[in-house]
C-alpha cells in the first residue's frame, strides 16, 4: 500500500457572521491515495466547496479555518504562511472552478496568464514558457493554440475557457488537483469532453484529484472513493462502487433515490421531506434527524463515523 | 401508466406550423440590420390535451426562445400557432388577454421571477387582479387554497420571497401559474436551479397538478433524465430546428439522429462505474448567426457525407408502421 498523498484530519471551518458562528465544515477527515480520485457530493451549503477552499487557503473573511490539518505529501498546508503557500499553489496543488472567469483575469491574454505562472514556478525563460503554454493549450484540446495564446478570455467560448483554465491549472504539473464543479455550467456534450480531458490528464501525470459536484452521475463515472456531506459533516465515505450499490446512510439513500434515472419508470420520485436546517441553528446530534425516516432517540447524540465494511464508513446509529 | 390514447374526436390543444423567430443584428450608427439570428427556424408539432411535450437541447438551440414565442412573449417572424383550434397569432387586445389566461409560464430562476417587494399573497393574487376576477375576499380565498395545493402553509401568504428557499419559491411561482386555471403551462427549466432532493419534490408536484387540473405541459430542459421522467413525447432541438421527435420510450430505446445518440451517450449515469473513452462530440455548437450549410449538425457528425453539407434534411417519419410519430431530420436514417 502506498501512503496517501492527501490526508485531511479534523478540518473545521467557520464563518463568523453577525448572526453568529456558522460551522461550514465541522470535523471532516479523509485521505486520498496517490493517483486516485475522491468525489465529494452534497447539496448546496453542505460544505463541500468550503472544504476545498480551506485546503487551498483561499477562504476569505469572515471565513476561517478553526482546526485540523491538511497534509499534502507530508506538508500541512493549513500551517503555511501566505508566502510559502504561493509556491505550493499552482505548483504542487491547483484548483479549477465552475466559472472559469473566477480564475482567468479578463484584462490579460490567455498566454500571459499561463506564462506568468510557468515563469514563477518553473523559472523558465520567456521563449520557453511560451512554448510550454502553447503545448498545454494544445494538450487540453484547444484548436489553433498559438492564436488562442494571444486571445483574451472573453474571445473564447465557455467550453474553451474551461479548457484554458484547466491548462493553467495543469501547466506546472501539480500532484494534486481540486476540481470544484468544473462542468456544472456546461452542456452535457461539452461536459463529456471536459471529464474525458480531466481523466486523461490525471492518467498522464498520475495526478491525485478531489472532485466536487452535486451531480451523482458525474461522481459515479469519475471517482474511486466518494464522500457524502450534509450540513458541514461527513455522513458516509466509501469506495464508489460500494456507495452506489449499497448506500447505507439514510441521506445517501434518499439522495440516490430522488434522482430520475434512465430506463427507470416511476410514477413518483422519492423525496426528502423538509429542508436543510439553518447552519446557524443546527440540531444537537445528527444534523439529518429532522428529515430522516429512521430517526430514533439515539440521534440526539452526534453520530461518529464508524466502519461497517472495509473502507465503508457511515455516521449513523441506525444502519 | 401510458397515456397514449388521445381523447376521442378532439383537436390538438396546440398546433405549431413552421414557426420561425428571428432576432435582428444591428450595427453602426444607424443601427442598420446587418444580419439575423434564426433562433427558432421552422418548428412544427402538435400537442394533445393532458400530454407533456419535452423540448431538449443544449444552450442556444432555441428551446427557450420557442417557449417564449409560443406564449407570445416574443413575436414570431413567420409560421402559425393554433391554440384550441384558433389562430393564436391573429389574437390581439381583449381576445389575446383572454387567451393568455389559458397559457402560463414557469421560469428557471424562481427568485428572478418573483417581485421581491410583494408578499406571496400579492404575487399569486396578481393574475386575478389583472384579469379582474372575483372580489378581494374571493381572491384571498383562492390564494389560500392554491398555497395548500402546492404544499405551502396559509401563514406564508404574508411573507416575502426572500424568506423562502429555492424550492419553496418555485412552489410560489407554480401557484401563480395555475391561479387562472390554464390549459397549457410552459415550464422553462423549472428545476435546473434546485438541488436534487428538492427537484424531486417539484417534479412530483408538477405531475400531481397535471392530474388534478388536467394540464398540458411543454417542459423545456437540458436534463434528459428529468425529461424522460415527466414527458410523453420528446423533441430534440439543435440550432433552432427539431432534429428528432418521438414518444418517450421510442426516443430512449431507438434514437435515430446522431445528435440524439451523442446527447444520450454523454449523460453521466449513476452506478455504471468508472468510465473512460466516452464517445464525445468534437467542438462546440456553431453560432446561430452563421449556421453551417445543409444539416446544421454536419460539422460535428461522424457519419456526415457530401449531401449533409449541401441539403437541409426535413423532419420525416422513421417508419410508416407506427403512426409516423417517430420523426427524424437526417439524410442517413433509412427512409
Amino acid at each position: 500500500m502506498t501512503s496517501p498523498l492527501v490526508s485531511v484530519t479534523g478540518l473545521k471551518t467557520s464563518f463568523f457572521t453577525q448572526q453568529g458562528e456558522v460551522k461550514a465544515v465541522d470535523d471532516v477527515s479523509f485521505s486520498i491515495d496517490r493517483g486516485k480520485t475522491l468525489g465529494i457530493v452534497g447539496e448546496s451549503g453542505c460544505g463541500k466547496s468550503v472544504t476545498s477552499y480551506a485546503m487551498m487557503q483561499l477562504l476569505e473573511p469572515p471565513g476561517r479555518v478553526v482546526g485540523g490539518s491538511a497534509l499534502i505529501d507530508g506538508v500541512d498546508v493549513l500551517a503555511l504562511e501566505e508566502r510559502q503557500m504561493q509556491h505550493i499553489r499552482g505548483r504542487r496543488m491547483a484548483m479549477i472552478f465552475q466559472e472559469p472567469m473566477t480564475a482567468l483575469n479578463p484584462v490579460y491574454t490567455i498566454g500571459y496568464q499561463l506564462d506568468e505562472q510557468i515563469k514563477l514556478h518553473l523559472g523558465l525563460s520567456s521563449a520557453e514558457s511560451r512554448e510550454r503554454a502553447i503545448e498545454y493549450l494544445q494538450l487540453v484540446g484547444i484548436p489553433a493554440p498559438a492564436q488562442r495564446y494571444r486571445d483574451y478570455p472573453h474571445q473564447l467560448s465557455g467550453g474553451m475557457r474551461q479548457r484554458a483554465m484547466i491548462a493553467m491549472a495543469l501547466c506546472c504539473e501539480p500532484d494534486f488537483l481540486i476540481a470544484d464543479e468544473p462542468t456544472t455550467a456546461l452542456d452535457v456534450t461539452i461536459q463529456a469532453q471536459i471529464l474525458e480531458l480531466i481523466q486523461d490528464m490525471q492518467q498522464r501525470f498520475s495526478m491525485t484529484v478531489q472532485f466536487i459536484t452535486h451531480d451523482l452521475g458525474v461522481i459515479s463515472e469519475l471517482a474511486d472513493q466518494v464522500m457524502v456531506m450534509y450540513a458541514g459533516r461527513t455522513v458516509e465515505i466509501a469506495p464508489a462502487e460500494n456507495l452506489f450499490a449499497r448506500p447505507q446512510h439514510p441521506y445517501t439513500r434518499a439522495l440516490i433515490n430522488s434522482l430520475p434515472r434512465f430506463g427507470q419508470r416511476v410514477q413518483r420520485l422519492d423525496t426528502i421531506e423538509g429542508s436543510v436546517p439553518s447552519p446557524l441553528d443546527l440540531p444537537t446530534g445528527c444534523a439529518f434527524q429532522n428529515r430522516c425516516v429512521r430517526v430514533s432517540p439515539a440521534c440526539g447524540e452526534k453520530p461518529p463515523l464508524r466502519t461497517i465494511d472495509g473502507q465503508h464508513r457511515v455516521a449513523c446509529f441506525n444502519v | 401508466m401510458c397515456k397514449q390514447t388521445p381523447p376521442p374526436s378532439s383537436t390538438p390543444l396546440l398546433e405549431v406550423d413552421n414557426l420561425k423567430t428571428t432576432f435582428p443584428i444591428r450595427r453602426g450608427l444607424l443601427l442598420r440590420k446587418v444580419a439575423e439570428v434564426r433562433a427558432v427556424d421552422g418548428v412544427s408539432f402538435s400537442l394533445n390535451r393532458g400530454q407533456t411535450l419535452g423540448l431538449v437541447g443544449e444552450s442556444g438551440c432555441g428551446k427557450s426562445t420557442l417557449g417564449r414565442t409560443l406564449i407570445r412573449l416574443l413575436e414570431p417572424s413567420s409560421g402559425a400557432i393554433r391554440f384550441e383550434g384558433e389562430d393564436f397569432l391573429a389574437c390581439s387586445g381583449k381576445t389575446l388577454r383572454e387567451k393568455r389566461q389559458r397559457l402560463q409560464m414557469i421560469f428557471q430562476d424562481p427568485f428572478a421571477a418573483l417581485d421581491p417587494r410583494k408578499t406571496v399573497g400579492q404575487i399569486i393574487m396578481e393574475p386575478l387582479q389583472v384579469h379582474a376576477i372575483g372580489n378581494r375576499a374571493q381572491q384571498r380565498e383562492q390564494a389560500l387554497e392554491l398555497l395548500a395545493v402546492v404544499g405551502l402553509k396559509a401563514e406564508h401568504i404574508n411573507r416575502y420571497p426572500h424568506e423562502f428557499s429555492g424550492g419553496q419559491r418555485q412552489r410560489i411561482s407554480i401557484a401563480r401559474s395555475i391561479m387562472l386555471r390554464p390549459e397549457l403551462i410552459i415550464a422553462d427549466e423549472p428545476t435546473s436551479a434546485l438541488d436534487v432532493s428538492v427537484q424531486a419534490q417539484i417534479l412530483n408536484l408538477l405531475k400531481d397538478l397535471q392530474r388534478q387540473f388536467n394540464l398540458t405541459y411543454i417542459f423545456i430542459s437540458h436534463d434528459l433524465a428529468v425529461v424522460e421522467h415527466v414527458c410523453d413525447t420528446i423533441a430534440v432541438m439543435y440550432l433552432g430546428k427539431i432534429v428528432e421527435m418521438a414518444p418517450r420510450d421510442t426516443l430512449f430505446t431507438n434514437p435515430q439522429h446522431p445528435y440524439t445518440q451523442a446527447l444520450l451517450a454523454a449523460i453521466p449515469q449513476v452506478g455504471r462505474g468508472k468510465r473512460r473513452g466516452r464517445l464525445t462530440l468534437g467542438g462546440d455548437v456553431p453560432s446561430p448567426i452563421d449556421p453551417p450549410s445543409g444539416c446544421a449538425f454536419h460539422p460535428r457528425c461522424q457519419y456526415a457525407n457530401a449531401r449533409c453539407s449541401q441539403q437541409t434534411p426535413v423532419l420525416t417519419p422513421v417508419t410508416e408502421g407506427d403512426g409516423g410519430d417517430h420523426q427524424v431530420a437526417c439524410w442517413l436514417t433509412p427512409p
